[in-house]
This record gives structure tokens, sequence and C-alpha cells, in this order.
């Protein structure tokens, strides 16, 4: 519906005469001056909302250039918004512009963080555009087994790649099982002076025969001569970062349990360093006779 | 669902014919079953999409290949985002929220 045909007004009157058109017509079609003639009240409302839009100047030019009806309703692309009902719907999937699984798949993940790594040093994005251009070299994958003390402490490691050549990686403190580390420029060289790939390498821990890591803390059994763990004294403890002299109070007993705060993995980025549990083990060692005698003199049932 | 008969009542404008030819065209996808094709709700709106696109923006035969396989990489995509929002905001995935837990800390090792 137009409404400058309904107020019989040129499209380009001024405000003055669309408002004397409407106040015509509104004269004409009011309903007090036509009691029960439908047609004319019908006629009345149709006016009236034409006048609103008209009388309106960001409405009227919102209307002049096509983006609103009469009614004020967003135009254009009507079927494209009933589509997107069902396109964003669950039946969406029938029309998946993706090989196979309709969920991300790793590579579709990878892709966006990549995206997101590479916006962030300015390039990417672009990047992809062009597939004649220049692009950057493929990231290489490597996995490295690491000695648990070089996990808690750090170190230099070497890879040596299959194709020959070797990689030389250091190992932060306090690295996880699992993580990845980034060796910027080692991966495939890239296309047309593109910068090169990435070497991205996941670091494996081997177990340790003593040491065993809880979160960033790690557990420790530790033997105690009896007389140590029932008189109080010191021992000597092999902790990753080295021996330390360890007081052990007066009636220690198997599976008491010493914390050395911060003798754990190192602190790292938010996370606190955590703690060194060192749990008791009572060792007898060699009995003498005056040991015999004196379990020997005391009543049974009582350990 | 509906048959082929019902959709070209419903859409008086288009002919059997051309229902034919988007469906060889893989512009629409309806399920078939023994001789018969089945069209779900999608199916018919995106059916009066492609007029819409043919009739009232003018877009040919050739192009509307390309417009609909852009239109669905687009929705492709914001299906995609939905699901790494909920993914990242909602305990509902905890295999993808996982994953993606491990592929953040390999970006952000950069920083180390």
């Amino acid at each position: 519906m137009d409404p400058y045909k309904l107020l019989g007004v040129p499209k380009n009157s001024s405000q003055e005469e669309i408002r004397k058109a409407y106040r015509d017509l509104a004269k004409k079609y009011h309903p007090d001056l036509n009691p029960g003639d439908k047609k004319a009240e019908e006629q009345f409302k149709l006016i009236g909302v034409a006048n609103d839009l008209l009388s309106d100047p960001e409405k009227r030019a919102r209307f002049d250039r096509g983006e609103i009806d009469i009614h004020g309703q967003e135009q254009g692309f009507a079927n494209g918004a009933g589509y997107r009902h069902y396109a964003d719907g669950t039946q969406g999937f029938r029309y998946n512009q993706h090989a196979g699984n309709s969920q991300f798949s790793e590579e579709d993940l990878q892709n966006i963080f990549s995206m997101f790594g590479a916006g962030a040093s300015g390039e990417g994005f672009t990047q992809q555009s062009n597939p004649f251009g220049p692009r950057h070299g493929q990231d290489k994958r490597y996995t490295l087994e690491i000695d648990f003390l070089d996990a808690v402490n750090g170190a230099k490691s070497r890879i040596t790649l299959p194709g020959g050549g070797t990689l030389d990686v250091k190992i932060p403190l306090g690295i996880e099982d699992g993580q990845v580390l980034r060796l910027r420029g080692k991966g495939d060289p890239g296309i047309k002076n593109a910068p090169p790939g990435d070497a991205l390498i996941t670091v494996h821990i081997r177990p340790h025969p003593h040491f065993k890591k809880e979160g960033r803390n790690i557990r420790l059994n530790c033997s105690v001569p009896l007389k140590t763990a029932v008189l109080g004294g010191k021992l000597n403890v092999m902790t990753p970062q080295g021996e330390v002299s360890l007081n052990i109070p007066p009636h220690s007993d198997t599976g008491s349990i010493l914390r050395l705060r911060g003798r754990g993995f190192p602190a790292k980025g938010t996370l606190q360093a955590g703690d060194l549990y060192v749990q008791l083990q009572v060792s007898i060692g060699k009995v003498d006779k005056a040991l015999e005698d004196f379990l020997r003199n005391q009543p049974d049932g009582n350990q | 669902m509906i048959t082929l008969e019902t959709l070209c009542l419903n859409l008086p404008e288009v002919t059997s014919a051309d229902i034919q030819s988007w469906i060889q065209n893989q512009w629409l996808k309806p399920e078939k079953k023994e001789d018969n094709y089945l069209f779900y709700e999608i199916d018919e709106a995106r059916a009066r999409l492609i007029l819409d696109l043919r009739d009232n923006l003018g877009i040919s035969e050739d192009a509307m290949s390309l417009v609909l396989n852009l239109i669905d990489q687009l929705y492709t995509t914001r299906r995609q985002m939905k699901y790494l929002c909920e993914v990242i905001s909602t305990d509902h995935y905890p295999d993808s929220r996982q994953k993606l837990r491990q592929l953040m800390d390999e970006f952000i090792i950069n920083g180390l």
C-alpha cells in the first residue's frame, strides 16, 4: 500500500500539503460523520496510518528508500527471514555446506583458533583469501618425552627430526604433561616469502620411580629409621629440587605425611607453586639385642 | 513433511518441473522415499527463498548455485559459532570443552 496514493498527494509534496490532504480526507471519512459505514471506517484508519508515516520525516525517508512498509515493518528479503527461521533451526543441518560431521571437527576448531592467533599478529584472515598469493608454511607436529625432573626444573632438550637435523627445545619449568610448545618459524617454509610455519611439540612427561604428580603437588614415600621416627630428628630427603634436611617430629609413624611448602611444581603464570608431600615409612633396620629385650618385656597388645 | 504435489499447491508460482530441476541442481534436498519426494518445512522455506531470489532479485540460474552455496556456508558458520559459544558458556559439551581447552593452552603457551 502506498501512503501517498492513500492521501492523494504527489511524492514530492511538502509536509504542509500532506497535513492538509489528511485533514480533508479525515473529515470526509470520519466515523462520526459516516455512522455504520464500515468502508469509511476502514478508509479512515488507513489514512491515519499513512499520515503517521508521512508526517514523520525520518519514517517518510525510510519508506522512500524502501526500507520499511506503510506499517513501519522492515522490508526486503521477507523470504530470507523466513528461511533463516529454519536454517538456524534443527533442520538447518540438512543444508550444511561442509563435508561430513555437522559438529566441529578438530580441524575446524584449529582453523578458528589459528584465525585468532594470526589476527593478533596482524596477518591471518586476508592470508587465506588468495590461494595463489603468499602463504604461511604448514605447522609441523612433534612429540617429545621428557624426564619428570626436567618437567619440574625446566631443561634444554633436542629433537631429532625425521628428515635429519635437530631442533633445540627449551622446556619451561613446571610444564604439564600433554602441553604443547610452539617454536615459531620451525615448521615448513612459507610460499612466496611468507613466514614459515611453526613447530608444535607435544610434551609427555615420563613417570618417575619415586615422585608422583598430583596436580601441582608431588608425593614422595620416604623411609625413616625407627629411632628417628620415635624420638624425632633430622632426615635428609631428596626433593625434585635437591636434597633437604627434614625435621621429623617425635612419635611419627608409617603413613605420617609431612608437607614441604612450595617444593612441588614451580609457580607458573597464575598458578601457585605446588607442595611436596612426604609420606613416612618407618624402617626397623637392624635389630639389636637391647631392642629385642625391650620388646620382650612389653605386655602383649601394647603396640 | 509434504509431497511434491502439496508443495506445488503451496507455491502456485512454481511448476513441478521447476522443483525437479532444483532437486537435480541440489538446490533442494528433499528426502527420497521410494519414488516420492518428501519435503520438510525447511525445504518449502528454501523453495520460497529460491523463488524470491529468482523473481524479485533477478538471480540467474547460473548464479543461483553460487548464491545458495554461500548462504549455506553462512548458516553452517552461524551454527558452528553458536555451538562454540555454547561450548564456552555452558557445560553441555564436556568433550568439546576439553578439546577447546587444550587448543587454547596450545595457542596461549606462545606467551611462554
